[in-house]
């Protein structure tokens, strides 16, 4: 049969469990202000973020239960409209952006980063990273990190590789 | 269905195989750290895209 009018991906799931998978990563948009996903998912994911946006930018009550039919979380719900909204005010669209990274490791399935164009501050800091990075140092990143970050403007390109792993092993023997 | 009546000869067989290539990706070069980097991606080394910080790359 063809597919006309039919949009969207299937994702390889069924219905409940693509419309669960959908939710949550929404949430985690949401709360992250920055996810790393398949390439498909995050475009999945991206078609409903930007329409729930528009929805919490009109900020009525009748918007938000709205939206609460989608994002069921309420921490997420009160973020997207107190905080997100706000934030998008006077953009017409485009909340979000994709960065294509290389293929995951193992199924070499196409991997982005979804993220808000504008984040706050203080998700902002620190670059998108992978979850098991985050988890296995995070002492260890806090520290070389803020002093790094500017060095790696002015210093040269040829100091900047034997730099880095001085800084790990300082940053390691801090953790011990 | 359709179906082989013969065997395909070895040499049948090796030289349709022998047309199957490789290609190189086509590689660019990072404006960060002129490592090499596939073309709308992210550097894999220093996450760098568009003079941007956007992730941790893996000297990090
Ligand atoms: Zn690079």
């Amino acid at each position: 049969m063809s597919r006309h009018m039919n949009t969207g991906r299937k994702l390889s799931r069924n219905t409940s469990h693509r419309k669960a998978l959908l939710r949550n990563l929404i949430r985690a948009v949401i709360l992250e202000e920055s996810i790393t996903t398949t390439t498909p998912k995050a475009k999945e994911t991206r078609r409903v973020v930007e329409k729930i946006i528009t929805q919490a930018r009109v900020g009525t009550l009748a918007a938000r239960r709205h939206v609460h039919r989608t994002v069921r979380d309420q921490a997420a719900l009160a973020k997207l409209f107190e905080t997100i909204a706000p934030r998008f005010k006077t953009r017409p669209g485009g909340y979000t952006r994709m960065i294509h990274t290389s293929n995951r490791v193992g199924d070499n399935a196409p991997m982005s980063i979804l993220e808000l164009v504008e984040k706050s501050e203080k998700v902002a800091a620190e670059p998108a990273d992978d979850k098991a990075a985050k988890a296995a140092a995070p002492k260890a990143e806090a520290a070389p990190k803020a002093e790094k970050a500017p060095k790696a403007e002015k210093a040269p390109k040829a100091e900047k590789a034997p730099k880095a792993p001085k800084a790990k092993k300082a940053a390691e023997a801090e953790t011990k | 269905m359709g179906v082989p009546k013969k065997r395909m000869s070895r040499q049948k067989r090796d030289s349709r195989r022998a047309n199957w290539k490789v290609t190189a990706p086509n590689v660019n070069t990072c404006t960060n750290c002129t490592g090499p980097v596939l073309a709308h991606r992210a550097c894999p080394a220093c996450g760098h895209y568009k003079g941007k910080e956007v992730m941790k790359g893996a000297e990090e």
